[in-house]
């Protein structure tokens, strides 16, 4: 330690610039980012191409969120007496109230995109293959991520109803009748999400509690596990392809005998260290710590800037106070269940004189058959284990067609469900002249 | 054991940072300049050049600075129209100024002071809003614009006879109220009506035609139009063309044509959309002649 009783930065950080080999030690060892991350990290999964990043801009556009959110917290009012009032304050009359609202829309409506690119990303990639080194099991992260992704939905879904809008107090009742068209307890589901038979301020209470603290605490949650997990898996999944050619060229250094970091690793015959990228040679890796903490803050600075700038040139729109008397035409859902709306509409029809339920089938019966899927895909996958960690691999081809056509349906239903559909549910072209109802004078 | 090197993934990330940090940069200090300079304060500079032009230096020395707002708490409404509209009681010497540094007339002030009516009650537009064209209501999603007089142009009307439809929604009365001369001429033509009609104040115990004591709450969303109709479309022009022509605009309707004048029309529509129920605080109900 340097210095005696003046003022030293070691107050505030106790590893400032360390001295002796020990301490440089320790501040690696107690400092939290370096230690969150591995020790060596392959270039080819510190590249841009492995996996676009997208999972930790996905982070960070959460971490936006809950900057801007833990503001919002301090200014927003959860009664449907004063919730309108109070974004139009924040509008209006809170400083800088109007960027950090708009801010918050935009990083959540691209952390929607985000998640849904990173789960693209991951099945094109194969990366959720059981496959992989010993002591992995990427399904388990693989099962968290559609968590993760349907948790996002949720999280949007409840800040929708939150300004207390017509397109909020809309939005929610189009998305809680579809949950009330399950067969049976149908009703029953509705009335547990709105506490109640209409949307109102039992419905908005539940679903800010819900937008503020459970889900966030259960995604934070499941975000540390989700991370945790890529390291217990050996790291990505471009990681074990790294090693197995480093192998075949036998440019891999020899495991140390006796040298055992896990006991899994022992008892599989394979030290961690053999297969883990540290043993890499050093001109195939980068020292972990470093290069990934200066990346992810990179990232970070990036996505907070250009939320930040669209949230000041975009801002967050405010309808008409919600009117349960005042139903617009159309009635239409957050922009990312509009293939689902969609569907609806198509799937309901008449077969003579029975009238098959399209809320039902599109709403609650494919979601959950797609969901489903996911969770079940890595059972289903037959690819041999070095298809993991490559885009678009030979062995791969037919699944990923599959899952292709199924993502451009839902992406074609949805741009038809956000730009060509006008008063009820009719076609409609874009440069069509405006819907809106008359006003008053 | 250290490394030292400086790969390229290092330069790049921190070519990366760099960007990012600039643009956050300039991103804040847009943020920061908006802040500094809200769409109020080109309004406020005017208001006291104005005054201190027309009543001497020092004279606006008093006019308060940042966001004003009046709360009307019987009602819950909230007025920021002051935060522009600064010199509100100046009084004569600026009843001709230009806005928004023109003072009110003083006359109706002395039974509605501002303080405790505010200022939308009676003009419309939007009280939140602290920007120009979103306190005028002139935006998507605002259903009371302000009651201007080139609003009231396009009806053939003065803004003094438009806004007598915000003085009848709280003087619900049959009776003839002071200040509001084209309601109650509406209001002597209007017995008329109850022949087929039932309407506030005056029962009809078999009325033949719809029921018109509430017309005033039917939403503009149920307003219908009919085929081939090119005019605006709002609340008050249909019941201004429905009253000159009720079958052009209803289809069906048994009701006849009564020739009104255009004025007496809009007259007649104006007190048709004052009929609704309005909440007002017990000691706020308009005394009676």
């Amino acid at each position: 330690m340097s210095g005696g009783g003046g003022w030293s930065p070691r107050w505030l950080w106790r590893h400032w610039f360390p001295e002796t080999p020990r301490e440089g030690a320790d501040a690696i060892v107690q400092n939290f980012l370096l230690h969150a991350f591995p020790v060596r990290v392959t270039r080819r999964a510190l590249g841009w191409l492995a996996t676009g990043w997208l999972g930790t801009i996905t982070l960070h556009l959460f971490l936006v969120l809950c900057l801007t959110g833990g503001v919002l917290l301090f200014l927003y009012v959860p009664s449907v007496e004063r919730a309108y009032q109070s974004v139009k304050d924040i509008e209006f009359v809170v400083s800088f109230g109007s960027w950090i609202r708009g801010t918050h829309r935009i990083a959540a409506h691209l952390m929607v995109a985000a998640v849904v690119l990173h789960l693209v990303r991951v099945f094109l990639t194969g990366a959720y293959k059981k496959e992989g080194a010993p002591g992995a099991y990427r399904p388990l992260n693989w099962w968290v991520g559609v968590v993760l992704m349907v948790l996002t939905f949720g999280l949007s879904f409840t800040g929708y109803l939150l300004p207390w809008d017509q397109l909020a107090y809309w939005a929610v009742t189009v998305g809680t009748r579809i949950a009330a068209s399950v067969p049976g307890i149908g009703d029953e589901i509705r009335t547990v999400m709105l506490g109640g038979d209409t949307v109102g301020q039992s419905a908005l209470l539940r679903f800010y509690v819900l937008h503020c603290f459970l889900l966030p605490a259960l995604t934070i949650y499941l975000i540390a596990y989700h991370m945790w997990r890529i390291r217990k898996d050996g790291g990505l999944a471009v990681t074990d392809r790294v090693i197995d050619e480093a192998r075949a060229t036998a440019r891999i250094a020899p495991p140390a005998p006796g040298k055992t970091y896990t006991l899994m690793g022992a008892t599989q015959g394979v030290t961690a260290q053999a297969t883990s990228p540290s043993a890499l040679l050093a001109r195939e890796s980068e020292p972990g710590g470093t290069s990934i903490v200066r990346r992810t803050l990179a990232i970070f600075v990036v996505v907070f800037a250009l939320c930040s700038l669209l949230g000041l040139t975009m801002p967050a729109p405010l309808e008409e106070p919600a009117n349960p008397a005042v139903t617009p035409n159309p009635a239409k859902a957050p922009w990312y269940f509009l293939w689902l709306q969609e569907l609806v509409t198509i799937l309901t029809f008449r077969i003579g004189d029975t009238l098959v339920d399209g809320a039902f089938l599109g709403g609650v019966v494919l979601p959950g058959l797609l969901i489903g899927l996911l969770a079940a895909w890595p059972f289903l996958d037959r690819s041999p284990a070095e298809a993991a960690g490559v885009w678009f691999h030979p062995s791969r081809k037919r699944q990923n067609a599959v899952f292709l056509v199924l993502l451009f349906a839902a992406a074609v239903l949805t741009i038809i469900g956000t730009f060509f559909r006008g008063p009820y549910w009719a076609w409609v072209w874009p440069w069509d002249p405006p819907h809106g109802h008359p006003g008053w004078m | 054991m250290a490394e030292h090197e400086t790969t390229g993934f290092a330069r790049a990330d921190g070519r990366l940072l760099l960007v990012g940090a600039a643009l956050l940069l300039v991103v804040l200090g847009i943020a920061i300049a908006r802040e500094l300079q809200p769409p109020w304060s080109g309004s406020q500079a005017r208001v006291r050049a104005e005054l201190e032009a027309r009543l001497g230096a020092g004279a606006a020395a008093d006019l308060p600075e940042g966001v004003q707002q009046i709360w009307i708490e019987p009602l819950d409404r909230v007025d920021r129209c002051t935060t522009c509209h600064q010199a509100m009681d100046a009084g004569e010497k600026l009843a001709d100024a230009p806005h928004p540094a023109r003072s009110h007339p003083a006359g109706i002030l002395k039974h509605h002071p501002i303080e405790s009516f505010g200022c939308t009650l009676c003009h419309g537009g939007q009280g939140y809003a602290t920007s120009t064209a979103a306190a005028h209501g002139d935006v998507a999603f605002w259903e009371e614009p302000l009651l201007s007089a080139e609003r009231a142009e396009s009806y053939g009307l003065t803004r003094a006879e438009l806004m007598e439809l915000r003085c009848a929604i709280c003087h619900q009365t049959i009776e003839a109220v002071d200040g509001m001369p084209l309601l109650n001429a509406a209001k002597e033509k209007v017995f008329d009506c109850i022949d087929c009609h039932r309407l506030p104040e005056l029962e009809n115990e078999k009325p033949s035609a719809p029921d018109l004591t509430r017309e005033g709450e039917k939403h503009p969303s149920e307003y219908v139009f009919p085929e081939g109709y090119t005019g605006e479309r709002t609340a008050l022009h249909w019941q201004i063309e429905h009253l000159l022509d009720p079958k052009r605009m209803s289809p069906g309707s048994a009701m006849p044509k009564f020739g009104f004048s255009r004025k007496d029309a809009a007259g007649l529509a104006l007190l048709v959309l004052s009929w609704r129920r309005q909440a007002l605080p017990p000691a706020w109900t308009p005394k009676r002649k």
